[in-house]
């Protein structure tokens, strides 16, 4: 019955998955709670544009997407800060420009279509040793570094003005919190794709919080569900054949309706 | 004592080229309970976020405990509520612990902490959610968290709006006790009957600013009759 343990890609698809799994949820819940969710969509596209370029170029992918992402995420933040521009807009304006871009290096590049694919949707069964040590090494500093200014970045993200009022540095918690983001997504979009960053930074999130509960069960419901529809998708689909990555976020998406209807039932 | 927590000189303020604030000067001893009260557009808001390091382009002098307004940072010694609070972080999953959590590692003075949770009777609220709470509740959550840290001077931002007459009540007498604790309290509020014992300060804010040594002197001074109309009735307190 477990006899897909016996594959190593599946053992490396568990690992990565798992980590990833526990690290954008709990990045997602801040990213939420700031109503500024479509940053991982936009992100992830922007660290899409970056592996393709590195590609095309020979450069080493995980450095050229990092750099990118991280400053394309501080460009995003100081637009948002100057009020010049509405948050939502300034990420808008990056996803159009990212998806014309991948669009333009699509066209030029000669990758095959499988490698594409799993840029986009998911390609967890093709994590290598590499990508693992990488993740395993960088998203525990990100998590770390997370739980060090949580309660800052809550009240950060609850109201910026009392904040400052309080006297907290938030500018420059802001930029940490946005650059841990892209970090984690440039890590991420080799691994899982751009469609299961922006699901699992969002989806368990929002479905953790039907269950009206606090900060500290949230996290814990949303890495649960995360974690059970990475696990679950990618058992189902070594049986049945099919994406893994579109089955995660179906998955995903029926917990939610799972949520919706207890929710309805608890009222 | 006696300490001078705020002094402003000629303090000015435009938003483009709107004066909003006109060479204010004033000095703000502690502890004292001042009203800023005057009609809505006044500035109040404004100089309450000049004075709290959000707004920094103003002109003219203005110390925060003794330093500059715009280089003063907050270890504490100001609280402040703002008026947006009660609607913000309606649907968010943060109970009433999360939000005094993020505040608490300002403290190590657990006696003072529990002190503050019994005082304002929020203890039995503990783990219900933000959302759950009514406005008063929710207030006073916000005032519990934002006392944590010892704060010497309060700034309330018309913090009973949308609190029913009750709860009013009990919030004004919560300011009175913080009051006889010392800590200073600018409140921005038109119901000036409510606090007319307590309050020993009078800032009417209407592009300048007037001080009355009391609510009693100012209701009955031609600045009141000037900042609300001829028409507003007095309601005299008895003492």
């Amino acid at each position: 019955m477990l006899e897909f343990l016996q594959y190593d890609f599946i053992i490396r698809a568990l690992l990565a998955g798992s980590i990833l799994g526990l690290a954008l949820p709990i990045l997602g819940l801040f990213l939420v709670v700031k109503r500024y969710s479509n940053l991982a969509d936009t992100l992830s596209h922007v660290s899409l544009v970056a592996v393709l370029a590195s590609l095309i170029t020979g450069l080493a992918a995980l450095p050229v997407t990092i750099l990118t992402t991280v400053s394309v995420s501080l460009g995003i933040e100081k637009f948002r800060q100057s009020q010049k521009i509405y948050g939502e807009t300034a990420l808008a304006i990056v996803l159009s420009g990212s998806l014309g871009l991948t669009a333009i290096l699509i066209s030029a590049t000669k990758q095959g279509n499988t490698q594409l694919f799993n840029f986009l949707f998911g390609g967890l069964n093709f994590v290598n040793q590499t990508d693992l040590i990488q993740l395993y090494i960088v998203v525990p500093i990100v998590l770390f570094t997370l739980l060090f200014i949580r309660k800052q970045l809550l009240i950060i993200s609850l109201d910026e003005e009392l904040a400052t009022a309080e006297g907290l540095p938030v500018k420059l918690i802001n930029n940490l919190f946005i650059a841990l983001c892209a970090i984690v997504i440039s890590l991420g979009i080799t691994a899982v794709g751009v469609l299961l960053l922006s699901t699992l930074m969002v989806i368990p999130v929002v479905s953790a919080q039907l269950f009206k509960q606090g900060l500290a069960a949230t996290v814990l419901i949303s890495t649960t569900l995360s974690l059970l529809s990475i696990w679950s998708g990618i058992i189902f689909s070594f049986y049945f054949n099919i994406a893994t990555g579109g089955l995660i976020v179906m998955i995903n998406l029926l917990f939610f309706t799972i949520g919706i209807v207890w929710q309805n039932f608890h009222k | 004592m006696n300490s001078s927590i705020l002094s402003a000189e000629n303090l000015s303020f435009k938003y483009g080229e709107e004066t909003v604030l006109e060479n204010l000067n004033f000095q703000f001893i502690d502890p004292s309970f001042c009203v800023l009260t005057g009609p809505n557009g006044a500035g109040k808001t404004t100089l309450i976020r000049i004075i709290t390091g959000i707004e920094k382009n103003y002109s003219g002098a203005l110390e925060v405990f003794g330093v500059p307004a715009n280089k003063f940072v907050n270890k504490g010694e100001l609280a402040y509520l703002p008026q947006r609070l009660n609607q913000t972080s309606l649907s968010l999953p943060t109970t009433v612990n999360d939000i005094l959590n993020s505040n608490l590692f300002k403290t190590d003075d657990i006696e003072w902490v529990e002190n503050i949770i019994n005082k304002l009777n929020i203890k039995e609220l503990n783990n219900k959610l933000i959302s759950q709470l009514s406005v008063g509740q929710r207030q006073r959550v916000w005032l519990a968290r934002s006392l944590i840290a010892k704060p010497k001077l309060i700034i309330l931002d018309e913090p009973v709006s949308g609190v029913d007459n009750i709860n009013q009540a009990e919030f004004y007498e919560i300011l009175e006790n913080l009051f006889n604790l010392n800590i200073s309290i600018i409140l921005v509020s038109h119901e000036l009957e409510a606090v007319a014992k307590s309050a020993n300060l009078v800032w009417c804010l209407n592009r300048k600013l007037i001080i009355h040594k009391s609510i009693d002197q100012f209701t009955h001074s031609n600045d009141f009759e000037e900042t609300y109309g001829k028409n507003h009735v007095h309601l005299d307190h008895k003492h």
